[in-house]
């Protein structure tokens, strides 16, 4: 997500500039300020306080693009923003651990990295947890597109994920009920059906993805490639001018 | 009499499917033919009405059928479908050594443009999920078309759903083709004809030169036609 809004960078050349690249193009002298924030997943994100559990407090740990700051970060509630973006991706991918006793989500980012004492430190805290389906998944996007509205009316967008495995060439599914593929699958018809409960809007990456081709659009599994970005982009701007958050004069070339 | 038995496909298929059906399956014979020294085995293609229930369907080696088959009807509920081609599958199996369900392309023309094509491809991802649920609890094989047609997209193939392009048509035929000899029919075809097949076939990223390699000769006989 934050590579077709913000920026793609591809071994360290900026090969797509995000939606502002698209409004400029336009000539619409609009710019678009895109706050991204990484995600746990939506019952996380639903129940951050915005303070940082005290387990986690003066542990340094190398989280990557996880921070605790982040992790439990409020952001997305106090931050007045005119369009929410988010993803079902977190929720399908991740598979944060449970704090035992302070019940907490964490997610071990970099956990190749640990140091063996912190390893052992998050086997004692924290419990695994088994992955996200697809129900638990859209009651706790419901939970929180339900706190969200309460402080903004702004409209909410939703990406899924375009569920073409480059490589993949399964001709029978017999036990293999849980292949990735197949998960993106439940996980984008179960949006659909929150779209239609919510009234949320869906950038659907699938479609777009498949439309052009996941040769010419993907990079691997879940990133995509400049021209995947591009349309991406183009999409949500599309749905943003129907809810009139960008002006019809904007999109004349 | 042929050297090697007769494969007897019957497909039960959308009416815009059956051009990528038997295209499939003369991908398949030339491709044992040319592994073969020029040898060719029979192959006998026979459609069914899509409306035929599984017991009116005379018996064949291979099966092939589509979830376009279900598009084509009103809209019921998961659990109805499910059940329905669960019944109507076990019944086939019973007659056919390869039962093959294929997708749809997840792609419909003018999204957007109308809430009947939105409602559409809501229902064709419902129904490629229920077929991989389908392939989960029969060991059914999946000729995934929406697989293959979305690693190209519309925009390469000229085709959404609806098959209507000879580029949609060759796609389709080579997914046909790659399935049956990926199944491994083993008593239809020797295990090292289905691999020299296989490779004289070619995998997904072969598919551009092979349509390209059609639409030259479709050219050619036009220009030759005048």
């Amino acid at each position: 997500m934050r590579d077709t809004l913000h920026s793609l960078e591809l071994s360290g050349e900026v090969r797509w500039n995000g939606i502002n690249q698209l409004l400029r193009e336009n000539g619409s002298g609009i710019s678009a300020r895109v706050k991204h924030e990484t995600s746990l997943g939506s019952e996380a994100t639903a129940n951050a306080t915005g303070e940082i559990p005290e387990a986690l407090i003066n542990r340094e740990l190398p989280l990557g693009s996880y921070p605790p700051s982040i992790q439990f970060s409020r952001a997305i509630f106090d931050f007045k923003a005119d369009v929410y973006v988010l993803s079902i991706q977190p929720d399908l991918q991740i598979q944060p651990a449970r704090h035992r006793h302070g019940g907490f989500l964490f997610h071990p980012d970099g956990l190749q990295q640990w140091e063996e004492t912190d390893r052992q430190w998050l086997m004692r805290e924290f419990a695994s947890q088994p992955r996200t389906e697809p129900d638990a998944a859209m009651l706790a996007l419901e939970n929180l597109i339900g706190k969200l509205r309460t402080v903004s009316d702004a409209p909410i967008l939703i990406y899924n994920v375009s569920s073409l495995v480059p490589g993949e060439t399964i001709h029978c599914y017999a036990g293999l009920e849980d292949i990735l593929s197949t998960r993106i699958k439940h996980f984008n018809l179960a949006l659909i059906e929150l779209s239609q409960r919510t009234g949320i809007s869906i950038v659907d990456v699938d479609r777009i993805v498949a439309e052009t081709g996941a040769a010419a659009m993907k990079i691997d599994t879940t990133h995509l490639t400049e021209q995947g970005c591009r349309a991406v982009a183009e999409e949500v701007v599309r749905i943003l001018q129907d809810y009139g958050c960008i002006p019809e004069a904007a999109t004349k070339a | 009499m042929s050297a090697f038995p007769s494969i007897e496909i019957i497909a039960q298929v959308d009416a815009a499917e059956q051009g990528g059906v038997k295209t499939g399956v003369e991908f398949l014979g030339g491709c044992l033919k040319a592994v073969r020294n020029g040898v060719q085995q029979p192959i006998k293609l026979a459609f069914a009405d899509p409306a035929a229930e599984a017991s009116k369907i005379p018996p064949a080696r291979i099966f092939i059928t589509s979830m376009q088959v279900e598009l084509a009807r009103p809209k019921r509920t998961r659990e109805d479908i499910f059940e329905h081609w669960a019944g109507h599958l076990k019944e086939l199996q019973k007659h056919s050594a390869l039962v093959f369900l294929c997708t749809i392309f997840r792609n419909v023309s003018n999204q957007g443009a109308s809430g009947d094509s939105i409602d559409v491809l809501a229902r064709i991802r419902e129904l490629n999920l229920i077929a991989v649920k389908l392939s989960h609890a029969l060991g059914i094989k999946v000729i995934d078309i929406d697989r293959t047609m979305a690693h190209f997209g519309d925009r390469v193939l000229l085709s959404d759903f609806r098959m209507r392009s000879p580029r949609a048509t060759d796609a389709f035929a080579h997914t046909v083709a790659s399935a049956i000899l990926a199944a491994g029919p083993d008593d239809l075809i020797d295990p090292m004809d289905q691999e020299k097949a296989r490779k004289a076939l070619g995998d997904i990223d072969s598919l551009p030169r092979l349509i390209r390699r059609r639409e030259d000769a479709r050219r050619q006989r036009a220009e030759a036609n005048g």
